[in-house]
């Protein structure tokens, strides 16, 4: 049944929205309703309910914060176009990869959309204006209308110069100067666009191409641990800024201290007049609401943020909060001891989030593994941290210093068993007084299935403990085949 | 009415632990930050002092030609007083900090460490920046949240020691710093409250066994410089003095320090 909804304009009454059947018979948005009666006189037509389309909105706002907690509607489209191609904006930076990556992210978008019963293109891009753009005109099927610049600068090429949101003026303009799409524009002289077609065009390119920043007004959802703050006069030097977000912190943990609950991660946002935004992210390794402990964390970060013109808006969120557990831990305490724990868990955020990306901080862990390198795995500071050595696993005396890689060493003399008596070592000479071993190590040959030129005798080591000319024990493996076998040091015993 | 009970038990739980601290025989007595016994002999406290090590503050380790040997030292030295005193840090952990490429002869593998199941597990923490190792190592001795510190490092500067010093009294941590000899023989100037080095010892009628090692206190404050014979427990990862050589140290240590 073709039903339509329209809206009372001083052109007349238009249509503004319209169903499948609609559609099917002819009908679009902008005509006037005697001519959509002209077509089908059996039209069924409702008013338009702008409260009801703003609730309806509000409501996929706070659906669609399951992908991204940053979401702009197309504010212009939504009240004016007749089209029905209004759209959102979601900032998905940092977060795709929750979703299994971009691609099956904007699927799962799709199709959750569909499921609500909407019918919607969505695109991946840079910047806001190429999603824009990707969203209505990207020649690829729906669900892979993933748009990186400039790798896809051929794609983008091609696009209509509609997608650069003009006025009607401008791209009647354009039309007649025979320039139609992207790839006619970004040849011509950046003076003479402007000074032919204004300023706005080459603006919209630029922001295309992520060479000026756009503003999006974002629609902050309606979140119990979302502060936002509007700043009539901006902020302009970094005191007024820490004493605002300072403030902004407390209210927040005072907030997660009714319910008991405590954040492990807090995004902070700082949106410049000039539509710069400087996005903070803190993450705990523990709940926390502790308003010092997080602005210590904040503090490392915030003097990248600048304020340029002034900052308008500061928006601080923790998306990630837990309660917090405090528990009686002895029998002979009425208060719970976990002020330890938790300085100690203050302390391992302070340092993780000084280190740099080559730097690590972990706790020991044991793979059951006889390999040394593979023995001896990497446990993360968050989390239940598991025993250093496994009950079930009974290792021979190892090293106290592993060398990993191992290093290969020359052999200068061997005794009848085979056993070096003398070699190179980081070229020097080092000559062998004892040898205890060895200790035979096979490789673990189900890692190796999937290879046909894996061969286990090449790999099995032979580990032997040596005594040199100095003292010191040397834990040496041989390796290879027979004849061919190759020595090499792989760690350091005390004693 | 639960509660009270509740409360009774407690006091009586209290009182309990109160006595028991009282009769406990501790085989490694603490006052005042300060270990006596160290490593099993009398004879050290002659160079150390009537008092022993102190527990609180910066020591320093200087490798020589046996990283391992020197690690095993670091670690006897962080464990000193662990787990044995009542009036010790008990139940902290050791935070071990690594700059690569500070020691060349590997990493410490914490597989060779004896089973250490009843205490907490050591915190890792590796980096390529000497800056880093050292304001790490100066956050978390101010913390006072662990036990021990050990820091494998270059050469540093007698301001970032005193630094690590002072971040140490302020929170009651004890401090090892793993450092390289340098080419010179000759050893930067450190505040350490004790200077030692070991080195596998050469003879091959004592040391059948391969974990005899000498072992030097070659410098400190107030302290006697010291050589000693000791021998390595791979099983404890413990350390204790077989004989004093002579009480005195190598001819080269003894230039090293004149210099």
């Amino acid at each position: 049944m073709p039903l339509i909804i329209t809206r009372v304009d001083p052109k007349g009454v238009l249509v503004c929205g319209l169903n499948g059947a609609a559609y099917q018979a002819g009908l679009h948005g902008a005509m006037r309703l005697s001519d959509a009666r002209s077509i089908l006189p059996d039209l069924t037509n409702i008013s338009e309910e702008p409260d009801r389309y703003q609730s309806e909105l509000t409501r996929l706002i706070q659906f669609m914060d399951r992908y991204s907690p940053w979401i702009a509607p197309d504010r212009m489209l939504h009240t004016q176009s007749l089209q029905g191609d209004a759209g959102l904006w979601l900032d998905i930076t940092g977060g795709s990869h929750l979703f299994g990556g971009e691609a099956a992210m904007l699927g799962q978008v799709l199709r959750d959309v569909q499921a609500r019963g909407m019918h919607a293109r969505a695109a991946i891009a840079d910047t806001a204006g190429a999603a824009w753009a990707a969203a209505r005109c990207h020649p690829d099927a729906p669900d892979q209308r993933i748009l990186h610049l400039p790798r896809d600068h051929t794609v983008s090429a091609r696009f209509p110069v509609s997608c650069l949101r003009l006025t009607d003026d401008i791209l009647t303009l354009l039309s007649r100067l025979g320039l139609k799409r992207l790839g006619d524009i970004t040849p011509l002289p950046r003076a003479n666009i402007t000074t032919r077609l204004g300023p706005d065009v080459l603006q919209r390119l630029d922001q295309f191409y992520g060479r000026l920043p756009e503003h999006l007004s974002f629609e902050l959802p309606e979140h119990r641990w979302l502060i936002g703050r509007n700043f009539g006069e901006p902020l302009g030097d970094a005191v007024t800024l820490v004493q605002a977000v300072e403030a902004m912190m407390a209210e927040l943990c005072e907030r997660l201290r009714r319910e008991n609950l405590g954040l492990r991660r807090v995004v902070l946002r700082c949106i410049q007049v000039d539509g710069h935004t400087h996005t903070i992210a803190v993450t705990t390794g523990s709940p926390c609401q502790i308003e010092l402990h997080i602005l210590r964390l904040l503090a490392e970060k915030m003097p990248g943020v600048d304020a340029g013109f002034g900052i308008e808006q500061i928006v601080l969120y923790a998306p990630w909060v837990e309660h917090v557990t405090f528990r009686q831990v002895r029998l002979d305490q009425k208060q719970d001891d976990s002020g330890g724990t938790i300085a100690l868990a203050q302390l391992v955020d302070r340092i993780t989030h000084h280190l740099g990306a080559d730097d690590s901080l972990f706790y020991p862990g044991h793979h059951a593994s006889y390999l040394p390198e593979r023995a001896a795995v990497r446990q993360a500071v968050t989390g239940p941290v598991k025993p250093m050595r496994l009950d079930n696993v009974s290792l021979p005396r190892r090293p106290v210093r592993l060398i990993d890689p191992p290093e290969p060493v020359d052999i200068l003399a061997r005794s009848d068993t085979g056993t070096p008596i003398r070699l190179r070592w980081r070229k020097v000479v080092v000559e062998i007084l004892r040898a205890e071993g060895p200790e035979r190590i096979c490789p673990e040959w189900w890692e190796h299935l999937d290879r046909h030129d894996f061969s286990l005798s090449q790999q099995t080591r032979d580990y032997f403990r040596v005594c040199d000319q100095k003292g010191r024990m040397l834990w040496l493996f041989r390796s290879g085949s027979f004849g061919q076998d190759i020595w090499s040091v792989h760690g350091l015993f005390g004693g | 009415m639960l509660t009270e009970r509740l409360d009774e038990a407690r006091a009586a739980l209290a009182q309990l632990d109160k006595q028991w601290k009282g009769q406990a025989a501790c085989p490694i007595s603490e006052t005042d930050g300060v270990m006596s016994h160290a490593f099993g002999n009398v004879s050290l406290s002659r160079h150390i002092g009537p008092v022993g090590i102190r527990s609180v503050g910066l020591h320093e380790v200087v490798c020589g030609h046996d990283d391992g040997a020197a690690s095993v030292l670091a670690w006897h030295l962080a464990q000193i007083g662990e787990n044995k005193c009542e009036t010790g840090p008990c139940g902290k952990s050791v935070f071990w900090i690594r700059q690569r490429r500070a020691i060349d002869q590997g990493r410490f593998y914490h597989l060779s460490l004896p089973d250490l199941a009843s205490g907490p597990p050591p915190l890792m923490m590796t980096t390529g920046q000497q800056v880093t190792a050292l304001w790490a190592c100066e956050e978390v001795a101010k913390s006072g949240q662990v036990a021990s510190v050990i820091l494998e490092t270059t050469d540093y500067g007698l301001t970032a020691a005193r630094r690590l010093q002072l971040a140490c009294e302020k929170a009651g941590t004890r401090l090892i710093v793993l450092r390289r000899a340098q080419q010179t023989k000759r050893l930067a100037p450190s505040s350490a409250l004790t200077r030692w080095k070991i080195e596998p010892s050469d003879d091959r009628k004592t040391n059948s066994t391969g974990n005899i090692h000498h072992l030097s206190l070659i410098g400190g404050r107030g302290v006697r410089p010291g050589g000693w014979r000791v021998e390595i427990n791979a099983a404890t990862f413990s350390i204790s003095v077989v004989d004093a050589m002579e009480d005195r140290l190598p001819s080269d240590h003894v230039a090293c320090v004149r210099k």
